[in-house]
Formats: structure tokens, sequence, C-alpha cells
């Protein structure tokens, strides 16, 4: 057999091609790897090692005019589990459940679960997270996570809200201002190996979360309290479903104090019914009655239809397009100033004004008085109040209206009303909101609402003069309401209520709302109840109002101001049949 | 069958004979050496350098991430004080304080005019004396 003869040259060619064939494909592996699909495989890389968190900013803090804080937002621990790292459900619950106070059998099932994560329990104590890491169990984690406290509980809960289980507003300021409170979040993007430590030397990014803006509120919390505790000593007494109490600055529509019943605990909004969470003296409206009477006079005083001295004729009802309109007691026909009617709230006399006002100036200064249109509060669910078009009134609709039934308004405009009045005819949008703070520590002051003049400022102190002669007068209806070394101008109010949701009345609000002091206007103070026995605002209002408004005069060291000289003379015969503290008759405001 | 004979062995040229040149330059080195070592060196302590920066850069993260959680910390320690003084001085809790202790509302309030300094208003009992006749008459 011959020899096969290996060309030592071709072996080595051969294995060439073959090396060269082998670094050509790793080669081009190379470049495909490294550029053309670079891009997919840098982004793969990167999220098996790089890791984004979000850092949630605190939320700002809320505080009364006195920089005490009314909300703030702290850090507790939230407890969860990754039940696939817990090895035995039923051990770990049986640890757990004494110490977190919960049922064994529903830990042992959320434990069971065929999930990386459950909370066991949220924005818990520290020192209850701290026990519980100290049981040293598997799958068992803890978070920090920020929750709400209102250390003045429910002090002023309807103006500064609540939020919700994840720091969102739900009501009040906390609502209105939710995106100014929440701030922005920040972001942490750092690598991390595969054991979970971060690599010093990777790639980060660090952006800091923003912390919200502070709010500083027009409330003083004395005031507030004050005026919280006079309304739950006269819905007590007085037996009443509710109510409201207003307290504020007119000249800059601050306002200090806003009591609601029934009222609730923002810490544990949900532990209260819907309905006592919402905002009655912004959201709820009635009819004003008497209380409106002042908008009346000023729009016949404004008008030159009537001066304050001008005498009028005035029986105990009058009847008019069908119906008859009523006194609130029965009295022989009287001879009395325009003054003195709305210092005894007479119906009739104000609606003999009203006839030669005529509805579209009755109407005209009801709208210019913020009847059917908001304050300017800016308040989540605000409501307008109800003033109905002229073209769409009854014929018993001027003296209806005019005695302040057959038009809806919230506390807060009927009260802002007499601000106007105090503030010499200036019409200032309230407020709650003073100031804030940004993240910087800037403090930034709101600014006012709008302000326009309703009525002349002339107008404004003949009606200011009035009032007091309804506080001072012998027979004025809110005696009740006068303070000792004070001249204090305001108004008694008992109307009837609505029934929600259909026709005709039943029930009665009762006001008082005024000034002090009448000189120097420098706070407004608004009572209303809902209900009460007996029915009359100067025996359960305007008590309220006084033991609020004197405590807020001499809180804010507010002397008694310069004295008007109020004109009027003694009634010749008493309109009434009952003291001013006494029981007095109830006269339906009309009847058929 | 034959018998494969191995070729001769090629014949090699002879060994030149070594000798020694006297004066010769046996030990001589390598052009740039020195040059080599010292850059060597230099690389070093280059690289040493920045490996050492980096460890320097790597600690103070972690120390920067240290005070930056010990910030929080005590901020949120403030957060939590400032909570206590608000619920301290909550206005309930001061009134109900005060009650234990026996303080009550004043029910009334009045305006003295005294002689050097006029209080505007409706005059307060007692009327026109001074501050000083008025006080002498406390007991």
């Amino acid at each position: 057999m011959a020899a096969v003869k290996f060309r030592p040259k071709l072996r080595l060619v051969v294995l060439m091609l073959l090396v060269w064939l082998g670094s050509a494909a790793v080669a081009g592996r190379l470049v495909w790897m490294q550029g053309l699909a670079s891009d997919r495989y840098t982004q793969l890389a990167a999220e098996q090692r790089v890791r984004r968190f979000v850092l949630p900013p605190q939320r700002g803090s809320i505080y009364d005019r006195d920089r005490v804080e009314l909300a703030i937002s702290m850090d507790m621990q939230t407890i969860f589990a990754n039940p696939r790292f817990v090895p035995d459900p039923q051990a770990a619950a049986e640890a757990l459940g004494p110490v977190l106070g919960l049922e064994v059998s529903m830990l042992e099932e959320k434990l069971s679960r065929e999930s990386g994560f459950v909370y066991l329990a949220r924005k818990a104590d520290p020192a209850l997270a701290e026990t519980v890491k100290g049981l040293r169990l598997p799958g068992i984690d803890t978070v920090a996570e920020s929750k709400r406290f209102y250390p003045a509980s429910k002090l002023a809960s309807h103006v500064v809200g609540f939020v919700g289980v994840d720091n969102e507003g739900l009501g009040g300021l906390e609502q209105r201002h939710d995106r100014l409170l929440t701030g922005t979040p920040g972001e942490v993007l750092m690598e991390r190996d595969p054991r979970g430590r971060p690599i010093p030397a990777g790639r980060s990014r660090f952006i800091p979360p923003t912390a919200g803006h502070d709010l500083i509120l027009a409330l003083d919390r004395q005031i507030q309290f004050t005026a919280e505790s006079a309304l739950v000593r006269a819905v007590e007494q007085f037996g009443a479903k509710g109510g409201t109490i207003i307290v504020m600055k007119p000249g800059s529509g601050e306002v200090l104090a806003l009591a609601n019943l029934p009222t609730f605990d923002p810490n544990e909004p949900g532990n209260a019914p819907a309905d006592t969470r919402r905002n009655r003296a912004v959201t709820d409206v009635y009819e004003p009655g008497s209380t409106s009477k002042v908008v009346t006079a000023a729009a016949a005083l404004e008008s030159h239809v009537i001066k304050a001295a001008d005498v009028l004729h005035v029986p105990d009802r009058i009847a008019l397009a069908g119906k008859v309109f009523n006194d609130w007691a029965p009295h022989p026909p009287l001879d009395i100033t325009f003054a003195q009617v709305i210092q005894q709230s007479s119906n009739v006399g104000t609606i003999k004004v009203a006839a030669k006002l005529g509805k579209e100036r009755l109407h005209e200064y009801m709208k210019k008085f913020g009847y059917g249109l908001s304050t300017g509060v800016e308040f989540p669910g605000e409501s307008r109040g109800m003033l109905p078009d002229p073209d769409a009134w009854w014929e018993t609709s001027l003296p209806t209206m005019a005695i302040g039934q057959g038009v809806a308004v919230t506390p807060l405009q009927i009260v802002n009303v007499y601000a106007t009045l105090a503030n010499g005819g200036v019409a200032v949008a309230p407020r709650f909101v003073l100031a804030t703070v940004d993240e910087r520590g800037t403090l930034k002051p709101s600014r006012p609402g709008g302000s326009r003049r309703v009525i002349a400022e002339e107008t404004a102190s003949v009606l200011t003069e009035i009032l007091v002669g309804a506080t001072e007068l012998r027979h004025g209806t809110g005696r009740n309401a006068a303070i000792d070394g004070y001249q204090v101008a305001g108004k008694t109010g008992s109307s009837q209520k609505v029934i929600e949701g259909q026709p005709g009345y039943s029930g009665y609000i009762s006001s008082f709302i005024g000034f002090a002091p009448a000189g120097d206007p420098r706070l407004v103070v608004g009572v209303i109840l809902d209900d009460p026995r007996p029915i009359w605002g100067s025996v359960t209002a305007a008590p309220a109002f006084k033991e609020v408004m004197q405590f807020a005069l001499r809180h804010l060291g507010i002397g008694p101001g310069p004295v008007l000289h109020v004109e009027g003379a003694p009634l010749p015969a008493p309109v009434r049949s009952g003291g001013a503290t006494g029981e007095e008759p109830a006269s339906p405001i009309a009847t058929d | 069958m034959a018998v494969a004979r191995p070729r001769p062995r090629p014949v090699r040229p002879g060994r030149p004979r070594l000798t020694v040149i006297p004066g010769g330059r046996l030990h001589r080195r390598a052009p740039g050496v020195r040059f080599v070592v010292l850059a060597s060196l230099i690389i070093a302590v280059l690289v040493f350098g920045l490996v050492l920066l980096h460890i320097t850069l790597a600690q103070s993260s972690f120390e920067l991430h240290r005070v930056h959680g010990r910030v929080v910390e005590e901020e949120d320690r403030y957060r939590r004080m400032r909570y206590e003084i608000a619920r301290a001085e909550s206005p309930a809790k001061v009134a109900q304080a005060a009650a234990a202790a026996g303080l009550v509302v004043p029910e009334e309030q009045r305006y003295l005019i005294t002689s050097s300094a006029v209080a505007e208003g409706p005059p307060a009992e007692p009327g026109g004396e001074g501050l000083k006749a008025v006080l002498s008459k406390q007991p």
C-alpha cells in the first residue's frame, strides 16, 4: 500500500481557515452585540442592575394664625409580608397575631397567598414595628410611610378637612390645596448587585423630593374653640338638630372661626357618617328670614324710596295677591318709623316698603349683596344659594323675598352681607388662608379676595344705627345679644325651613347675625341653629352670639370704639305679648 | 520487503571556539531601562492613586447617605415634638386643665376710664373715677 503523504502547508492552510472562520464569527457576534444591538443589551443589563425608587415628598402642614399646627404629617411604619418567603405561615401568624392585635386565621390566610406582597398593618406606630422586627420572622418587613395627624382633633375639622389613606386631600382645605400641600416626588436611581447591595461606582442619580407648601390659616384657635363650645351648648340647650357659627373680620374677609354641628374627627374620618363631614356653612342653603331684611332695607334706603325716620302705618297683617302675611305677633296698628320696623322685625312694615321698591330693584340689591353668587372663598362644594330671576317671580314673590323667604343662602353668604355693612358698604371676599410657606421656608402672603362697593357708606352707616337699636332699644328683638360696654349692631332671624326634596316648610331656622363695636366694626359673628325649641333667634341664637362675640373682643383686645348716637323713640305700645327673654308665641310668616 | 534505512545525519559545520575578548562591554544594559522603570512606577502610583480616590469617594457617598438618613430621622423627630406641643396646647386641653385648676371665664368685662387715657365708649361703672381711686377702694 502506498503511504499517504500529508503536506504540512495544506494542513496549516485548513487550520488557518478554520481559525479565521471562527474568529470572523466571534468578531461578527461582537460587532452585533457591541454595535448594532448594543442598545438592547445595555437596556437588558440596566434592567438587571439599575433600580428606580420614588421618594415621596413630605406633605405640608396646616397652621392656625399663631403658627400652631392644625395638621401635620409624620413617618409611621407599614408592616408587610412577602408570602413567598414565609416558610411557615401558621407559625408566623401565631407570632404576629397577639402583637398586631389581629386574628391569627386572617393573618395565616394572608401569609399563605400566592403573592409577593401583602399589607399586615398600615402606618403603624414605630414601637409596634420594632416589636415585629424583633420577632425576626422571615418574609416580614417594614417600610416607612407618612401619615397625617390632626393634633387638635375635631377643632376646625370642617375647615381643615381630611385626607385619605394615601394622603390625598378629600375634604376642606386639604382637598382645595392638595397640589400645593403634596409637593413633588423625588427619585433615586442606583445600580445594585445580585444581592441587592448598591454598587458605589455604578450609575446613580438622586433627585430629592420637594416638600409640600405649608398653609397658614386666618383661624384663631381660641375663638374657634369658643365658637364650637357655644354651639354645642346652644344645640344641646334648645334641642336643635345642628348649627353653624362664623366669626369674620369685615375689613379683610379673614375667617377667624367656623364651627358646624354635627362634626367629626379628621383623625378617623371613616368612623363618622358622610353627612357630618361636609362644611354646612358653605355647602348648605337655607331661607334666611328676617336677617335678610337688612338687604331690603339697604335697597330701600339706597334707592331713596324711604328714610330711616319716615313713619309707616303698620298693621299686624297684610293681604297681597290672595295671601296674608303676618307679623310674628298680633298687635294693634302702629305708626312706627322705618328704623323701628327693622328693629322690631316687622314683616308687614318691610313688605310695605318692598312694594314701593319693586321687584327689579330688590333683585338687583340681593344680587349685589351676593345672593345666588359664589362668595369668592373658593372652598370645595360651595353652594351659590338660590335667587330666582325677576321674570320667574310670582305675584307673592316680592313680599316673600323681602322678608327673607323664597331665596336661599349659605350661612357664609348671609354673614358676608353683614360684613359688607360693617365694612362701610364694601363687600370683601371671605378667605381662610393668610399665607403659604414654600419648601425653602419663604413666607408668601395670600392675595386678599376681591372687594367691591355694594352700597354707599352713608347707607351702611344708617343701617348700622338701626341695627344697634335692635340690640339696645327696649323693644328691639336682639337685646339678648347686647354686650356690656359695647355697642352691637345685629339682627335676629326665625325663618321657616324648607322640606328637602319637596315643596312646603317644616321646622325653623333661628339666627342672629351682628357686628361690633358698631362705631368701628372689627368683628362679625353669625349664629344659625337648625330647628331649635323655641324657634326665636332672639332666645336661642342671640345668647350664643353674645358669648362668642364677647370672648373674641376680649381675646383680640378690641375696645368699645366710638359711640353711635342711635335715634329711635320708645314704642307707643308693645309689639309683642312676650318679653325678649321669655317664650314668644309662634306666628306663621304667611298664611293662605 | 526492503528495510527502511534512516537517513544519514546531516553534517553540521564545526562549532567555533569561544574565546574571551578582553576589554569588552559584557554587562551592557538594554537602552531605556531606567525610563521604563520610572514610567512603570509613575503609572503604578497613578493607578494606585485613582483606586484610592475611588475608594474615598465611595466611602464619602456612604457617609453622605448615613448623614442624610440622620437628617431625615431628626426632621421626623422634630415633627413629632411639634405634634406633641400642638396637642398639649389644644384649647380643649387648656380649658380642661384650667377648669381642673379652678379657673373660670369672667362673666363681665369693664373698661376703666383713667385720668390720663380715655377709653372711648359707654362709660363703665364706676364712671368718671380715676384708676387710683378705683383701686384704692379694693380690699
